[in-house]
């Protein structure tokens, strides 16, 4: 094995750039370096001004997510070795405005992510006397949804948000059915006009890359067919049965 | 009232979900029948005149009708999506999708009127 390898980084600066450029950097090639840890090593010896975002570097902050060689990769849980020899070309997440080099703005996911109501919501706001109990076959029905760490990977990999920024997309679409599977909750129907319009559950043409992509085991897809479902069967009874809109 | 933007794709959604599922469970069947097995002498070669016999029946009819009439629709939708994203179409995806079931519906017209004229 070589001991250098190239990086290939892009780079952008809103007020020095009008488009992404490239970088190139040789860094030490390590077997248990992951792509993250060269990228820190091009920070800490080469030239501090690389910026990029990451936290936990143990995959479950969400934070590091980078395009690797045109695919959507969890930076600190990637290893290096095996783009070897290389080059390796590193980019910020693709569908996303770049807000400096490998830091995207994730504005746009936030505000999806709120319109689905991604917490448990109950009719009534009081405090229930005891804690909620729920058996092992009721925690199975949405559980892999609860795993999604946000890393917008899904995002990234999904080429209907590229046409359509509007789509609500995979990670906010899977996180409103983590909650309406969750037999503590009772905000589906509230779900339902953010789920059942066409930017929703509807845009998706099942490409079925977020669930490639997702580092965490999430089946967004599943999620997004399973609610396609859901509300097939909701159209129906509002329009066939005269109680159904109520 | 908040129902007013909901889309209305589950009808076409639940046609394209049915005949999905017809085409991929009867097509093969028919290909490997007549596309593979007969050409290739397999099985034996049926006559054209008992093949027309076979039509004729109306559960034949019935049968095929449903199945060609479903793939259309199942056709249909998939060009669709196919359509408008592939050449960035979505701003026009009302044309788009009037042209693909208008497709659709020719191709169901004609099937039913084929079937129907089988002597
Ligand atoms: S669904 Fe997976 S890829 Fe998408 S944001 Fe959640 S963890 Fe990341
Ligand atoms: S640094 Fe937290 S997920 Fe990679």
């Amino acid at each position: 094995m070589a001991d250098t390898i190239i990086l290939e980084v892009a780079r952008f600066s809103p007020e020095r750039d009008s488009q992404i450029g490239y970088q190139t950097f040789e860094v030490p090639l390590r077997s248990d370096w992951m792509v993250l840890d060269a990228l820190n090593y091009i920070k800490d010896n080469i030239d501090g001004s690389l910026t990029f975002r990451w936290s936990c570097r143990m995959g479950i902050c969400g934070s590091c997510g980078m395009m690797v060689n045109g695919v959507p990769k969890l930076t600190c849980e990637t290893l290096i070795a095996q783009f070897a020899p290389g080059p390796v070309r590193i980019e910020p997440l693709e569908h996303f405005p770049v807000v400096k080099d490998l830091v995207i703005d994730m504005d746009v996911f936030l505000e999806k992510l709120q319109k689905v109501r991604p917490w448990i919501v109950r009719k009534d706001d009081r405090l229930p006397a005891r804690e909620f109990l729920q058996t092992p076959a009721q925690l199975e029905a949405f559980h892999q949804y609860s795993l999604c760490i946000n890393c917008m990977l899904c995002y990234a990999a999904c080429p209907v948000f590229g046409l359509d920024q509007d789509f609500v997309g995979p990670a906010a679409l899977a996180l409103a059915e983590r909650y309406n599977l969750d037999s503590r909750d009772q905000g589906a129907p509230e779900r339902t006009d953010v789920l059942s319009q066409h930017d929703g559950i509807w845009d998706c043409t099942v490409v079925g890359e977020c669930s490639t992509v997702c580092p965490k085991g999430v089946d967004p897809s599943l999620a997004i067919q399973q609610y396609k479902l859901t509300a097939t069967k909701e159209w129906f009874k509002t329009w066939l049965l005269p109680w159904g809109n109520k | 009232m908040a129902t007013l933007n909901r889309s209305n794709r589950p009808l076409p959604w639940m046609v394209f979900g049915v005949g999905g599922f017809l085409v991929a469970f009867f097509f093969p069947v028919h290909i490997f029948i007549y596309g593979i097995a007969l050409p290739l002498g397999w099985l034996p070669t049926p006559s054209y005149r008992s093949t027309l016999e076979l039509v004729h029946y109306p559960i034949t009819r019935i049968y095929l009708g449903i199945l060609l009439v479903m793939a259309f629709w199942h056709a249909a939708y998939r060009l669709r999506d196919t359509v408008c994203d592939a050449f960035a179409m979505r701003q026009v995806d009302t044309i788009v999708a009037a042209a693909c079931f208008a497709f659709a519906l020719a191709g169901s017209i004609a099937t039913i009127v084929a079937l129907w004229a089988v002597p």
